[in-house]
């Protein structure tokens, strides 16, 4: 069986993920937040822009795409060791690309913009396109085109994938400890990824290519 | 159960539980809460989604089984291979959240070994 990527964005539609009583999402076995996307965006923004023209500005996107390995490790290794995983995505998976593939859309159910698979070579590079991504969505809406990627976050996040399934390996279902994670993160084999694209320097969408880091 | 961490809070540490005939493995997930696991090894009975309704409304599509319990936990269930997962509120003390899981949890194993099968 193929993904289904409609039938997925329907189950998880279906879960009404919303703060509960105590502000939270409980699912996929973590607790998810809801807030306004610019209330991330603005956050990491001013890191990246307070050190503009400092010499750092490497060091702010370093930063900033860290924090989306580890929501990539957590998130994305979370789900995928979940019982809605099991439930809804694991019976379509018949390669192990597909736990990719049904990431994917599991992403797209949570409204972080659009994200398609434009090419992925098993064990060596992903690319993802993503139309209307709300960080860069964000960049704009807030300030000018931007010289540089402001897709930082969702390249930590493309990088993950690949590393939770090549680096590691998440379907064996591994326990998401900060001993793994390095594992997976800081070997010589671990992917990073790069934008190509990006909508907040003017292109019409992001696309992010994930390859083993030099 | 205290809710003071150890040094090692970070890493993921597994206990495991036993009611009746099931084995729970109980996650200390994070500094506020467990999470609960179990698989019976085989699929559930359709029928057992609408005795669950006891616990609170059941969502999702057929082969996804929802119970979120406010003030409690949600339960998360794959009927197809028997898994369940019971996420607590963190709000709950770890003896509470405990409780929770474990009253579910043996209604659960009623539910799923009859008397008559577990004889």
């Amino acid at each position: 069986m193929a993904i289904d990527e409609r039938a997925i964005v329907d189950a998880v539609a279906g879960l009404e993920l919303r703060g509960n009583e105590e502000g939270l999402i409980p699912a996929f076995g973590l607790h998810l937040t809801t807030h306004f996307a610019n209330y991330y965006n603005r956050s990491s923004f001013a890191v990246a822009r307070a050190l503009e023209g400092s010499g750092l500005e490497e060091d702010a996107r370093t930063l900033l795409v860290e924090a989306g390995h580890v929501c990539a490790f957590n998130t994305f290794g979370g789900i995928m060791r979940s019982a809605e995983w099991d439930a809804v995505v694991a019976p379509m998976i018949s390669s192990r690309e597909d736990w990719i593939r049904g990431m994917v859309a599991v992403i797209n159910a949570f409204g972080w913009g659009r994200w398609t698979i434009r090419e992925l070579i098993p064990d060596e590079r992903l690319c993802i396109e993503i139309e209307n991504g709300y960080e860069c969505a964000g960049w704009l809406k807030d300030y000018p085109v931007s010289h540089t990627p402001r897709c930082y976050l969702a390249a930590g996040g493309v990088a993950g994938l690949m590393n939770l399934l090549y680096v590691g390996d998440i379907t064996l279902r591994p326990t998401l400890s900060d001993a793994y994670y390095s594992e997976l993160f800081r070997d010589a084999r671990s992917f990073g990824a790069r934008a190509t694209s990006c909508l907040a320097c003017g292109d019409d969408r992001c696309v992010l290519v994930a390859t083993r880091q030099p | 159960m205290s809710e003071t961490e150890p040094d090692d809070r970070r890493e993921q540490h597994a206990t495991s539980l036993q009611i009746g005939s099931l084995s729970v493995s109980v996650t200390r997930s994070c500094v506020r809460r467990d999470l609960y696991d179990l698989t019976v090894g085989r699929a559930l009975d359709a029928a057992l989604r609408g005795e669950l309704e006891r616990w609170g409304a059941v969502r999702g599509p057929p082969n996804l089984w929802v119970i979120d319990v406010p003030q409690r936990h949600r339960i998360t269930i794959a009927p197809a291979i028997g898994r369940v997962v019971i996420l607590p509120r963190i709000e709950r003390s770890r003896d509470e959240q405990s409780a929770h899981a474990t009253e579910f949890l043996r209604w659960f194993e009623q539910a799923v070994y009859p008397s008559a099968e577990r004889s």
